[in-house]
This record gives C-alpha cells, structure tokens and sequence, in this order.
C-alpha cells in the first residue's frame, strides 16, 4: 500500500533548517542552499511530499506579491 | 529564532477576513504580513495565536475569497470547535451545541481561549458583524460576565495587529 501527499506550509527559516539539519539527505539541492542561506525569522513557503518519508521538494521566499494575492 | 509574548490571543471571522480581501494593496500586505508574524512567533501560541472557526475559513475557502490557502493557513489556526469541546467535555451534546448560532459559537470560542496564556483573547470583526454579537441580549448577558473577552470592529483591530507587530520587530532588532 502507498501513499504520497504533497503539500505546502509557510514556516520561519530556522524550523526549515533544523529539518534540513536533522534530515539533509531529505531535501533538493535547490531548496536546501535557499533553506541554508535564509536568515532564521524569514518567512518561506516550503513545499513537502510526504511518502516515506517527507522531504522539501521546493523552498521560496514569501514575497509582497504573495500576501497580495493571498486573498 | 525571535519569540514573542502577545498581550491577547486573536480571534477573528469570516467578516474580518472578507474586510481584508476589499483592502487597498499596501494595506492588505501589511495587514496579512502582521498576522502571519503574530502566528508563526509567538511565543505561548505557535501556529495558533490567530484563530478563527473551521465553519468561517471553509466559507471563506469555498467561496474564493481566500486564494492563497498557505498563506492564510499561516495566518491563522482553523480551529475545529466541536471537537476541542469534545476533548475538554466528552459528554457534551453536539448535536445540540451545532444547533447555536454561529455568533454565540464565536463567542463560546472566543471564551475558551482565555483560559490558556495569556488568559486574555480580542474577537477581531467588522463594526457590523460585531453589533451581531453583542445586541441580542442573550449574547450581551454572556458577554458581560466574561470580562477577558473583547470585540474590535476592523479600524480597533488594525491598531492591535500593528502594535503586534513592533512589538515583534522590536524583538528582532535586539
């Protein structure tokens, strides 16, 4: 049985670098170099595909142009 | 990481956040940016010092109003009220208790979040939507009791959402 969800969250940098830290195999080369160079309050949107087991597919900055499309 | 202390724990509708989706642009940024901070560093609260009903950001989802459900989903904690009073009073009559108006709902909610830090919470809504809460008298008699609950209409809300807000960027600056 399989089961794959992927999904996105808005999270400060410093929650996505501890995961990178804890698990650094499970996140693109992409996002863990944006992830790492993020200073740890900024707010990014990361995306995660939960099979087995999670893992960042994709990181990006919040943006203005994001809040004002977010409604 | 910067962690902060808030003074209330924010309750907010789908009133207030249809109120923001009319705002003009700067305004609206500034406003979603300021709660998004609130949510995500908070100290006593993460993820959940911004709350609102379930029922209110399905709506709000359903109807198009929110487009962006990660970043609103950031913002603010979509609390399933059913099911926390059944955790805290499992012999409670839901049946019953969904039968309330969402209004008094609101308020029930409102109330339940006073009773965790910082024991004081602020209803954000529209001026409208808050004369809905607090005319019937049945609502205004439970209202007065419940004297760490308060209801800002939007320009009130707007006040407290930024003093949040320097209250956090004056963390970070340290």
């Amino acid at each position: 049985m399989t089961f794959e969800l992927t999904f996105s969250e808005i999270e400060l940098a410093s929650t996505a670098q501890k995961f990178v830290a804890f698990s650094p195999d499970f996140c693109t080369e992409e996002a863990k170099k944006l992830i790492m160079s993020s200073q740890g309050d900024e707010l990014m949107k990361i995306t995660k595909t939960m099979a087995s087991p999670i893992k960042i597919t994709k990181a990006e900055k919040v943006t203005d142009e994001m809040l004002a499309n977010a409604l | 990481m910067v962690k902060v202390t808030y003074s209330h724990r924010l309750l907010i509708d789908y009133d207030f956040v249809k109120w923001i989706s009319t705002c003009s642009g700067r305004l609206k940024i500034d406003i979603i940016k300021w709660m998004l901070r609130t949510n995500k560093n908070s100290k006593d609260n993460t993820e959940e010092q911004i709350v609102i009903l379930d029922e209110d950001f399905n709506k709000l989802c359903a109807e198009g109003i929110i487009k962006d459900n990660d970043i609103m989903r950031g913002c603010m904690f979509s609390c399933d009220l059913p099911s926390k009073l059944r955790k805290i009073a499992p012999l409670i009559d839901l049946g019953e208790f969904n039968k309330l108006p969402i209004e008094f709902r609101r308020l029930i909610l409102g109330t339940l979040l006073t009773s965790k830090p910082p024991f004081q919470s602020i209803f954000m809504t529209t001026k409208e939507s808050k004369l809905k809460h607090v005319s019937p008298s049945a609502y205004s008699t439970f209202l007065s009791r419940i004297t760490k609950l308060q209801i800002n209409n939007e320009e009130e809300a707007i006040i407290v959402l930024r003093e949040f807000f320097t209250k956090y960027s004056m963390e970070h600056e340290r």
